[in-house]
């Protein structure tokens, strides 16, 4: 993955620009120390000069009003910008100044609409931070200090402050009952941070040359190598996979996890704000030599079984079937925002359409119309695929027909962690309350669409739910769902269940995964691979164990995550970002593609052959949950479970004809 | 009579011409005469000397200046030129680490793979030799 930077040849600033803001996806707003306030369209490349200011006007800060929907009153005023005479101005897309409010004594150094939209915050030289309400009316100075504040941001809720105080960060919870968090961050003054709304993680650049990660109690999860200047700026991508670092002459790309993806050095002076467009594939940069940078996310991969794909420009991609060693170039008409490859399919989202082009013959995609130009993330699944926009989430078949659009409150701050497709089912975490999770049953083959036939099942955990996975496989009334909760326990659901229950199948796992054509259940310890080959089993705490594959792994560095898993090969991206393919289950996964085919003299031969304790615990257990009871008498012999072969003797002696047949 | 002559300063010379100064004093005369022009010679010789030495000096002093200049020209070409190849040798430096940073990755990626294709061999094997 890496960048490809463009920018105009001349310099349309005079000076140096100060910052930059996205309108939406195409339109970049930025303002410098030329007091003019410029529009740049990508799509045609032009810029306009919106308005000029008057001389003693120098912007510092730039934040444009979040995009939500506040129900039919339409707000027209919408750029805040923060200047250097301490003043704060909201004004509307036309440049106009609506409002403007003395806020701080010196600079303003910080301003930002809360995520809500309800009101705003500033920072200023003075060491104030301040919240204002959508008008610009003073609600309250939250924070006085004696040293100035260079950052101050709201978390995703609006419930929390993040400010800087020198070397340190601070947290303030709004709500005066909880306490602040402060920690010493950084050996230099801290001049840039920024809070992720999808993995609430904290990210930090300094005068030291450090940029650093932190959760949200100011534990460090990670630290770039030092850089020989000051960092100027720090900004997440939305999705919060992966955030953009900025310095003298210098940007770098890197993973969520710290290790870097690229490193540019554009001569452009110091870079004093980057911005990511909403659906995280461009970004924006105002350099100190007056130039506007833009950058596009290019070279994303993905591969599935034995195609990959890659992304080599802003409309082109390029796919390869290694096997035959045929490739090809598919162009399309606008920039592509999204890629999922899987299920046979290859799904790509531009800006304006979505084109789903099976792997067999790639050249005549099906395609459909999308709602609005941010597309956060496509799910792929046996027989459907998800699309999360901004307007909302709708399902569609491989053939283009819309099958179901689930209701749900801002889905652009869904995580990939948080929504989960499968083959008849969608699952969300709710976002208001997260320990409710919602499986929303789609319909399936030649059911026409209504707008009632989408039945909600709500599940509620005790705890806050982080993860959650669907099983890919098995009838509807069989669909279990997996998930992950804040003390990292995993538990299993059986979604269809009249009294859900929530069986736990083991604690302190990272990331889950179920196989993509079985009920194989997939987990990562932080130094083991873990296979629940019957997680259905659970109830009984020996059949789990028996039917537990777990197999050491070393160096899996920290925060890896499991990507796939296949013919009971897991294929597992480690912390420092390179992939594992690990064989942990091959024979169960074999074995559970037998039962799922009914073919149980063949799951009993590959038993016999491979003659392995384990497998004769999944093959007893699965064959006691599908009444195959002579296979499981034998099973449940070979692995010494006697007791149980006398329980299934006397039921085969007293109603044989009931369960044989 | 000449001494009678003498008495009143008044002189012969050699050819009998009449002198109010002794002859010797004017012979001296005559000689102090012909040293000072010569003396006023070697002077303006000496005055065209220096001159030219002077200018020469000047020019030299010019010169010097001049590469003095050049010289402080050079050494700071020369450490700018250092900057420069400190700056770009930090720049390789960090490609190198990046590059050595991705090349373990694959390194570990290729390992795992070798052990994969290791274990799907010996269950092949095993397969095998059941037959």
């Amino acid at each position: 993955m890496k960048f490809k930077i463009s920018s105009f040849k001349e310099p349309k600033h005079v000076g140096a620009v100060s910052c930059v803001g996205w309108n939406n996806t195409e339109d970049v707003f930025s303002c410098g120390d030329d007091h003019k306030l410029l529009k740049w369209n990508l799509v045609s490349g032009e810029c306009l000069v919106i308005t000029t200011f008057p001389e003693d006007f120098y912007p510092i800060c730039l934040h444009l009003f979040p995009k939500i929907n506040l129900g039919g009153n339409k707000h027209n005023d919408v750029i805040l910008i923060a200047c250097a005479d301490g003043k704060f101005h909201i004004m509307n897309n036309n440049g106009r100044i609506e409002k403007s409010v003395n806020a701080h004594q010196g600079a303003c150094l910080a301003a930002q609409w809360s995520p809500d939209g309800a009101g705003l915050l500033t920072a200023g030289e003075d060491g104030f931070v301040k919240i204002w309400s959508r008008n610009g009316l003073l609600r309250s100075t939250v924070i006085q200090s004696d040293v100035p504040c260079y950052s101050a941001i709201f978390n995703s809720d609006s419930s929390a402050i993040l400010y800087t105080k020198g070397n340190s960060l601070v947290i303030k919870h709004l709500n005066s009952s909880s306490k602040t968090t402060k920690w010493k961050a950084h050996e230099g003054v801290i001049l840039c941070v920024a809070w992720n709304a999808n993995n609430n993680l904290i990210l930090s650049g300094s005068e030291d040359g450090y940029s650093k990660i932190w959760d949200q109690f100011g534990q460090q999860i990670s630290v770039s190598v030092k850089h020989d200047q000051p960092i100027t700026s720090v900004s997440w991508s939305p999705a919060g996979d992966m955030f953009v670092i900025g310095s003298y002459n210098l940007i770098r790309l890197c993973n969520a996890n710290g290790w870097s993806h690229c490193l540019e050095r554009p001569s452009t002076g110091s870079i004093y704000s980057i911005v990511w467009s909403s659906d995280g594939t461009q970004l924006a940069a105002a350099c100190a030599n007056g130039n506007v940078l833009f950058a596009h996310i290019i070279e994303r991969e993905y591969a599935w079984k034995n195609y990959t794909c890659t992304q080599t420009g802003r409309k082109v991609i390029s796919i390869k079937d290694i096997i035959t060693d045929q490739n090809d170039q598919l162009d399309y008409p606008d920039r592509v925002i999204q890629i999922a490859l899987g299920f046979n399919h290859l799904v790509t989202a531009t800006v304006k359409q979505c084109f789903i082009h099976k792997l067999t013959s790639w050249n005549t995609p099906v395609t459909f119309d999308l709602k609005e130009g941010t597309i956060s993330m496509i799910l792929l699944a046996e027989r459907c695929i998800c699309v999360i926009e901004r307007a909302g989430i709708s399902v569609y078949s491989y053939m283009g027909r819309l099958l179901a659009s689930p209701r749900c409150s801002r889905p652009e701050t869904l995580g990939r962690a948080a929504v989960s497709l499968g083959p008849d089912a969608l699952a969300l975490i709710d976002q208001s309350d997260r320990k409710i999770i919602q499986v929303f049953d789609l319909p399936t083959g030649l059911i026409v669409r209504s707008s009632t036939d989408n039945t909600v099942t709500k599940l509620i955990h005790k705890m806050t739910v982080s993860s959650i996975a669907l099983s890919q496989s098995g009838p509807i009334n069989e669909r279990q769902i997996a998930l992950l909760d804040y003390n990292r326990d995993l538990y299993v659901v059986t979604v269809k269940d009249s009294k859900p229950k929530f069986v736990k199948l083991g604690s302190q796992i990272l990331s889950i995964c179920w196989s993509a054509e079985t009920e194989l259940l997939v987990g990562l310890r932080a130094n083991s691979a873990v296979a629940w080959c019957c997680p259905r089993a659970a109830y009984k705490s020996d059949w789990l164990a028996l039917t537990t594959v777990t197999k050491d792994i070393t160096d899996l560095g920290r925060n890896p995550s499991l990507l796939s898993v296949e013919d009971g090969v897991a294929c597992i991206c480690r912390g420092n970002g390179s992939r594992t393919h690990i064989s942990l289950a091959s024979f169960p996964e074999k074995l559970l593609k037998h039962v799922d085919a009914n073919m149980w003299q063949d799951a009993l031969q590959l038993c016999r052959t491979v003659e392995d304790e384990t497998l004769w615990a999944c093959l007893a257990v699965l064959a006691w949950q599908h009444n195959q009871l002579a296979i499981a008498e034998e099973a449940f012999a070979l692995i010494h479970h006697y007791y149980q072969v006398c329980y299934i003797q006397h039921l085969r002696s007293t109603i044989p004809e009931k369960l044989t047949t | 009579m000449a001494e009678e002559l003498q008495k009143v300063h008044l002189y012969y010379d050699e050819i009998n011409k009449v002198k109010v100064i002794e002859n010797n004093v004017y012979k001296e005369t005559q000689d102090l005469q012909e040293n000072c022009k010569d003396y006023e010679n070697k002077v303006r010789d000496f005055g065209n000397i220096i001159g030219s030495l002077l200018d020469m000096l000047n020019k030299l002093g010019e010169n010097v200046e001049k590469q003095k200049m050049a010289a402080i020209g050079a050494t700071n070409l020369l450490k700018s030129i250092e900057k420069d190849r400190e700056s770009e040798q930090a720049r390789l430096q960090a490609e190198i680490s990046d590059k050595s940073l991705i090349l373990e990755q694959l390194d570990s990626e290729y390992d795992a793979l070798q052990i994969l294709d290791a274990t799907q061999s010996e269950t092949v094997e095993y397969l095998t030799q059941l037959r």
